[in-house]
């Protein structure tokens, strides 16, 4: 049984930092959830609990975490159907030679060098409880993400929409999420097929028998609420509760499957219809309550997880590892293929230094590897800073690289509120 | 020509990585990792001598221990005592403080030294707990963990 006074207590604590903080950082041009992502961490064993264990432990004793988990992956699960939903794939339609080349490199180029980073890392902090395939598998996996939703919305804020640059970012990170996720669920499966001694045939199976239902009878089913939306005028509370049955239905199924909860609502977001009349006023209505509620949740779990603390003497020189491969190979990837397809090199930097933000999405992926057991404690601490470390240099890199971005800004470019994921 | 430019390209962008990553996959096959000995275990066999401290802080019997390649985090009862240490095969060593609160002499030190087992998917410890102050004696245990965690350490 939870104890309530305490959960009401952990919630407002972590709101009120993840608030102020994302505040602090906001000033300084970051996206706020930059500063939420840093409050998470500040709750957690790296400060609070270093600097006063005791108010640590009486804030978040362990056996609560487990309903902060719960709140928070009830969270992450419609984060990832807005990201699914939000997620337009007609974009990558008629996408020029340089787009699809820098979407692609920057994939392969950082998942190459996470796996040679693996090579390093496997005999240090892993143990014989991971596969070699499976670790490395997803450190290529973690090293390519990149924050589809933060890049956006920094497009969207700069008013560089419209220009080649931004298109080309743009598309790239659509491609590299869809992709980094699919090679995500299939690390999860390898390395829950291994643990469970599940058949890992039956395991693919099933998760391609699911896709295929997903995208033909679920998606078909759902035209219905297009229909729905012709007879009422708008969204009807009706639909919503439709709509909320549908992803934590098909969450349930890939979670039973052995996927993740998290894939099973990022495909029913992608299986929504893509009516504006449908899609914008579901992001309205959940947009808030998830990026104000339950994301901060899920940024404290994530620290209350995270140990800088772990990473100590010779640690610290393969956390400068990891960041040497995390920038070289999505910075430097994707700048390569941007400049083979024509771009000049400012322009090249200026699309891998986008194509580097990783923000939350890698600490969505960072968190399943921990879940399952692919990646140690501190391994987890490193990435962890690693992501923030990449988040954090977007801005001030991209602004003084390009500045001229801001001066081909269009009429009608005009400059939205401050990314909120 | 242009199109020819393109593929090789892309060849060169795209081919050669995915190329090395499935040589990266073939030559990791035959590295080895550290044994993996994280997760909850219950002592079931604790001889702590006559010394209270330590039979107060193995009360409740439970020992749990995080890893990170070679380094290890044990945490042992409910008293909040916590060791850090090395993994070195199959041998566990570790020290820490005493807990003040289990009536243990201030900033007492206690050290862990115990050998692993793995026995048809089943992981034991056998070891002793040494302390450093006069009185508190030392306990020897065995300890048990019947399946392997499969959620983060």
């Amino acid at each position: 049984m939870p104890n309530s006074l305490l959960l009401l207590a952990q919630i407002a604590v972590v709101l009120l930092t993840c608030q102020l903080v994302g505040r602090l950082l906001s000033k300084i041009g970051q996206p706020r959830v930059m500063g939420e992502m840093i409050a998470g961490i500040m709750l957690g064993p790296s400060l609070l609990g270093w600097l006063a264990p005791g108010a640590s432990a009486l804030l978040f004793p362990a056996e609560s975490l487990g309903f902060v988990n719960a709140l928070s992956q009830i969270g992450l699960v419609f984060f990832m159907f807005l990201v699914g939903l939000e997620l337009d794939l007609t974009m990558l339609r008629g996408q020029s030679r340089v787009a699809v080349l820098t979407s692609h490199a920057s994939i392969i180029a950082p998942f190459f060098l996470g796996s040679c980073l693996a090579l390093v890392l496997y005999p240090r902090v892993s143990d014989d409880s991971v596969s070699f395939t499976a670790f490395a598998l997803f450190m290529g996996t973690a090293m390519s993400v990149t924050a589809f939703p933060v890049l956006a919305r920094m497009i969207t804020e700069w008013g560089i929409t419209r220009t080649r640059l931004g298109a080309i970012a743009i598309a790239a990170a659509a491609v590299d999420d869809v992709t980094a996720w699919c090679i995500l669920a299939v690390v999860i499966v390898i390395a829950r097929a291994s643990e469970a001694h599940t058949s890992l045939p039956l395991m693919i199976g099933g998760t391609v028998l699911y896709v295929a239902i997903m995208l033909t009878l679920v998606r078909g089913a759902l035209r219905w609420l297009e229909g729905a939306l012709r007879r009422h005028g708008g969204v009807s509370q009706d639909m919503v509760a439709i709509v909320i049955f549908v992803v934590l239905a098909s969450a349930w199924a890939t979670e039973r499957l052995g996927v993740h909860a998290v894939f099973g609502a990022f495909m029913a977001g992608v299986v929504m219809p893509r009516d504006d009349r449908l899609a914008r006023p579901l992001l309205e209505r959940f947009h808030d309550l998830m990026v104000i509620l339950f994301l901060p949740l899920f940024f404290a779990f994530t620290g209350l997880r995270t140990s800088i603390g772990l990473i100590a003497g010779d640690l610290w020189i393969f956390f400068g590892l990891v960041m040497v491969v995390a920038v070289a190979g999505k910075l430097g990837g994707s700048a390569l293929a941007a400049r083979s397809g024509g771009l000049s090199w400012r322009e090249a930097f200026a699309v891998g230094t986008l194509m580097n933000t990783r923000g939350l999405m890698e600490l969505v992926v960072l968190n399943l590897g921990f879940d399952i057991g692919v990646i140690s404690p501190a391994l987890f601490a490193m990435m962890v800073l690693m992501a923030l470390a990449t988040t954090f240099m977007t801005q001030p890199v991209f602004v003084r690289t390009y500045p001229k971005a801001f001066e081909e800004r269009r009429p009608g470019d005009t400059p939205a509120v401050a990314p909120a994921s | 020509m242009r199109h020819v430019r393109h593929v090789f390209q892309y060849l060169l962008l795209v081919g050669l990585p995915f190329a090395g990553l499935l040589g990266v996959l073939h030559t990791g096959r035959g590295l080895a990792a550290p044994m993996a000995v994280h997760g909850p275990f219950h002592l079931e066999t604790i001889d702590a001598g006559a010394g209270t401290c330590l039979r107060t802080v193995l009360a409740d019997s439970t020992l749990a221990i995080t890893q990170s390649g070679e380094r290890i985090g044990l945490s042992i009862g409910s008293h909040g005592l916590g060791l850090a240490g090395r993994l070195d095969g199959r041998r566990l060593s570790a020290a820490g403080e005493l807990p003040a609160t289990a009536g243990c002499p201030a900033r007492a030190r206690i050290r862990l030294e115990a050998q692993a087992t793995r026995d048809a998917g089943r992981l034991s410890l056998a070891g002793t707990l040494q302390t450093g102050c006069a009185g508190c004696d030392s306990a020897t245990f065995d300890a048990v963990q019947p399946r392997r965690p499969a959620a983060g350490r």
